[in-house]
């Protein structure tokens, strides 16, 4: 988007209402002539956009790294089906038999009934370490650390061939981290993006002002390439309810540092800290205070801070619920390069619903709906947004995975921009996204923390106002190292 | 109920409905599922009019009602038909209440009611469709469960604990984390976090949840603890040779009693006739008994060597040789016999004796596939010679004999025939899986 600056700091103007198209006029011309040729025709179009490509990669980062664990956890018992009920029924002392059934119970997804079964082994022959490894990791995956912690315990002296003696003591380790009253994670990540229209150039390679096209000689389509850096930390303290209630605090840090389009450097802080609660049956809660810091081209942008609440709650083993809510203020701030940006602050409130399903263990798709309340001091940055999404994560096998999705948003603004158009703006845009992981530990044991994943993206925005109308697509590769303790 | 049991049994595709007992048992009985990895003494006893109490062994069907004992060494899986699972421990009971179930739609109720003992579950289909479709009973109080893995002993005093084991919230398995309401007195306490715990008392309202010690989770642990060894269970032939490895004393328990005494109704436990019989006591009758405190999945070899001594005929004055005997037991199949060199019930006079100067290789035997190993007779005898008629007819009287020891049998040889008779007996022992 082009900014004018003029109206920036009219503040007496705003707040009477005064803002008639003729006192707007010549200083939208000169404003709008100085933007069509000046320096900042190198900022993006959509600046609506630009403020959400931190949010949308580290979220899109973050569902990988969850899916990675997903993936993770499945491949201990890759390969393993067709034992069935009826069969172990008929001989229910068979350890072969209920040691193939375990693990064809886990691939299904039914870990309790896995839990059950390996406890019958144990109870037939408990001198099987590898039985008890398995069922370790079962009760562990169950959320039952004390009597996981205990089998591992149990068995850790035992002789055993190194690989099995391994994993047993880098289980032990990790219940043992989770058992703690507070735990530390931490993350780092890193890797590039290439973007075919960082700036977000119109598809028709020209501009509306006052509804007449004027064709681009500056502010043309530019591709780029970036180098993205992620990190991350995070704590949680567990007080020590039955409830299971924690408190939690999150620091993540985002750059994406462009090659040629210096304007668009990206830089996010974000942190908030809240409570986790278990409602039981009502499901689970998370009450948030989320702060973001963002600069653009090295200068402070926008910062965000508000309330966060989320709900989940599964319904079954293949079905789950969420919810969220959130409001904050968007606070912008001047830039040499958007010296218009305070005509931006003001309320944001977005809710989203959606439902969860695991047709399979291999595969979950996630279906949401969201509405966005956008306030501005100008009316015309205000909007209106709905969002409907789909996503699904499929879990390819050793600890591999794809994620896709699509997103299709329209945002209706309040009024129109008079320099730019009497027509109020209406946006519908569509986003399909596919990033695919996979564990560096599969190439080389010590990279066992290592996730890459490549990501590719097609945007597409149509708009009433073809100066928003554009495509571009992204692929992105990052490396990303995780720890805990 | 009971009805409503039988409307639904139809729609049972697991399970039918079968005969607990060859002699006298109703014909109603409803099978509910099976019994697992069972150790030490374990019985049953179905509440239907004409129904006796039987032992219980991995394999064997449990029926809807059964009430299931066990042992000061006794422990079990009972296994549902929707893959709900009961491990029981030692010293305990428990009664299944109520089961119905349709597999087509994995709807129907589980009830049960644990009167004593240490006891663990996991939830199946039923609850898994509709978590409040599950409850059990104890001697005081009641467990509403949802959709979890839970465990639980009863004191001597009435009083009991209660735990959740699983699965808790933000676990990794994409489960829907578990809870269950424990009942008493009016009042309700909701287990939300695995290694939580309520008691109960008599009269008395659930305490408000507490974390459990790792003494008090070790009191609900039910598998043996682990030992030295290095197994593969991919090697499914080896371990299923190590069970029964271990180390409980082998006992059983049969019946005694005449028919009258058999016949119990539901709640008429007290005064169920079992009597608790050791392998070194030679009350043990029968090959059913020591089949069902045997090791399943194996086989015993029993074989021996003897001498005979012959006269008159083709013996002359006197001549004596040697024979053998031996036969096998499959316990799982309970078969004796089975086919294949030396794996039948065979005699055997070897060739240089009087009764085989030269060439006698055949072996006189026969196979013989049993149902039921009470089918032997009562006093444990095997064979007798008139199973022989077929083969050889002079050996009529020869056979083998059970001597109620846990690894001996006599051979008996005898033979008329040619002008000459034959007597000889024989003490043989076992190797493989022996009682």
């Amino acid at each position: 988007m082009c900014e004018y600056p003029i109206n920036s700091d009219n503040q007496n103007e705003q707040e009477t209402g005064v803002n008639s198209i003729s006192t707007q006029f010549s200083a939208f011309t000169l404003s709008a002539i100085l933007c069509l040729a000046g320096p900042t025709a190198a900022v993006a179009q959509n600046l609506d956009e630009e403020i959400q490509r931190p949010a949308t990669a580290t979220d899109r980062q973050q569902s990988a790294l969850e899916t990675a664990d997903r993936a993770e956890a499945k491949r201990v018992v890759e390969g393993e089906t067709g034992v069935t009920y009826a069969d172990v029924l008929k001989d229910p002392d068979n350890i072969g038999l209920n040691y193939k059934f375990a693990k064809t119970q886990v691939a299904d997804g039914d870990l309790k009934g896995a839990a059950a079964t390996l406890e019958r082994i144990l109870m037939i022959d408990p001198a099987l370490p590898k039985i008890r490894l398995f069922y370790g990791i079962v009760l562990y995956r169950l959320g039952n650390l004390h009597e996981a912690l205990r089998e591992l315990e149990s068995i850790r002296k035992l002789p055993m061939d190194g690989g099995l003696k391994g994993e047993i003591e880098a289980y032990i380790s990790r219940i043992q981290k989770q058992m703690r009253r507070t735990n530390w994670r931490g993350m780092a990540g890193v890797g590039f993006q290439f973007d075919d229209n960082r700036n977000a150039s119109p598809s028709t390679g020209k501009k509306l002002f006052l509804d007449t096209p004027l064709t681009l000689t500056t502010g043309l389509r530019r591709s780029d390439f970036s180098a993205l850096f992620l990190l991350g930390a995070g704590m949680e303290h567990d007080l020590g309810l039955q409830g299971g209630h924690k408190l939690f605090a999150n620091l993540t840090y985002y750059r994406s540092e462009q090659t040629l389009v210096d304007s668009l450097d990206l830089q996010v802080y974000n942190w908030d800290f809240g409570t986790k609660l278990n409602g039981g049956r009502w499901g689970e809660w998370s009450v948030a205070l989320p702060f973001d810091h963002m600069r653009l081209s090295e200068e402070t942008y926008l910062r965000t801070y508000g309330l966060r609440v989320d709900w989940n709650k599964r319904l079954n083993n293949k079905l789950g619920l969420y919810t969220q809510v959130q409001g904050s203020k968007h606070d912008y701030v001047k830039t040499a390069d958007v010296p218009t940006a305070r005509e931006r602050t003001g309320n944001h409130f977005h809710i989203d619903w959606g439902a969860q399903y695991a047709p399979a263990p291999a595969h979950q798709l996630t279906g949401g709906l969201g509405y966005t309340r956008q306030q501005a001091s100008r009316d015309y940055f205000a909007y209106d947004r709905w969002k409907i999404e789909g996503k699904h994560a499929w879990l390819l096998g050793k600890g591999r995975f794809l994620l896709s999705g699509v997103t299709v948003q329209v945002d209706g603004y309040d009024e129109k921009e008079a320099a730019i158009s009497a027509k109020v703006r209406h946006d519908e845009t569509v986003r399909l996204a596919s990033t695919f992981g996979y564990p560096m530990g599969n190439l080389w044991s010590p990279l066992k923390n290592v996730l890459w994943t490549f990501t590719y993206e097609y945007y597409h925005a149509n708009s009433n106002i073809m100066n928003y109308a554009y495509t571009n697509n992204k692929v992105a590769t990052m490396f990303t190292y995780r720890w805990d303790r | 109920m009971i009805k409503k049991i039988f409307s639904t049994a139809a729609a049972i595709a697991l399970f039918s409905t079968q005969n607990a007992f060859a002699q006298g048992a109703a014909q109603q009985l409803t099978s509910i599922g099976a019994a697992g990895a069972v150790a030490g003494r374990v019985t049953a006893l179905a509440p239907t009019e004409g129904a006796i109490g039987r032992v219980l062994s991995s394999g064997k069907e449990v029926y809807f009602k059964d009430t299931i004992a066990t042992g000061a060494r006794g422990r079990l899986q009972i296994m549902l038909a929707d893959q709900t699972v009961f491990t029981i421990g030692p010293d305990s009971e428990m009664l299944i209440d109520e089961f119905v179930y349709d597999p087509f739609t994995d709807t129907g109720k589980v009830a049960a009611q644990v009167t004593k003992g240490v006891f663990r579950f996991v939830t199946g289909k039923i609850a898994r469709k509709k978590p409040s479709a599950m409850n059990v009973k104890l001697p005081n109080g009641t467990i509403g469960i949802r959709g979890t893995l839970a465990a639980g002993k009863i004191n001597a005093d009435g009083s009991s604990i209660v735990a959740l084991l699983g699965p808790g919230t933000g676990n990794t398995a994409g489960e829907r984390p578990g809870s269950v309401d424990i009942t008493n007195a009016g009042e309700t306490v909701t287990l939300l976090r695995p290694g939580f715990a309520t008691i109960i008392r008599p009269g008395a309202p659930p305490t408000p949840p507490f974390q459990l010690s790792p003494d008090q989770m070790a009191q609900l642990e039910l598998k043996p603890a682990a030992e030295a060894g290095g197994g593969d269970p991919d090697k499914s032939q080896d371990d299923a040779k190590r069970v029964g490895q271990l180390g409980e004393t082998k006992k059983v328990s049969t019946i005694v009693g005449g028919e009258g005494e058999e016949t119990r109704k539901q709640n008429d436990i007290i005064g169920f006739a079992i009597q608790e019989v050791d392998f070194d006591d030679p009350n043990i009758i029968n090959w059913d008994a020591f089949r069902a405190a045997a090791p399943t999945s194996s086989n015993a070899t029993y074989s021996g060597n003897g001498t005979y001594t012959c006269t008159g005929g083709v013996c002359g004055a006197s001549g004596s040789g040697d024979w053998t005997a031996h036969f096998e037991v499959d316990w799982v199949n309970k078969t004796v016999g089975g086919g294949g060199t030396n794996s039948h019930v065979a005699f055997q006079v070897s060739t240089g004796g009087p009764l085989c100067p030269s060439g006698c290789s055949s072996e006189y035997g026969s196979n013989i596939d049993l149902t039921n190993f009470s089918q032997l007779g009562g006093d444990a005898q095997l064979i007798q010679g008139q199973h022989y008629a077929g083969t050889n007819s002079e050996f009529n009287g020869s056979g083998l004999q059970f001597n109620n020891q846990p690894n001996t049998f006599t051979g008996i040889l005898k033979y008329v025939g040619q002008g000459s008779s034959a007597d000889s007996t024989l003490t043989g022992s076992c190797s493989g899986t022996c009682p």
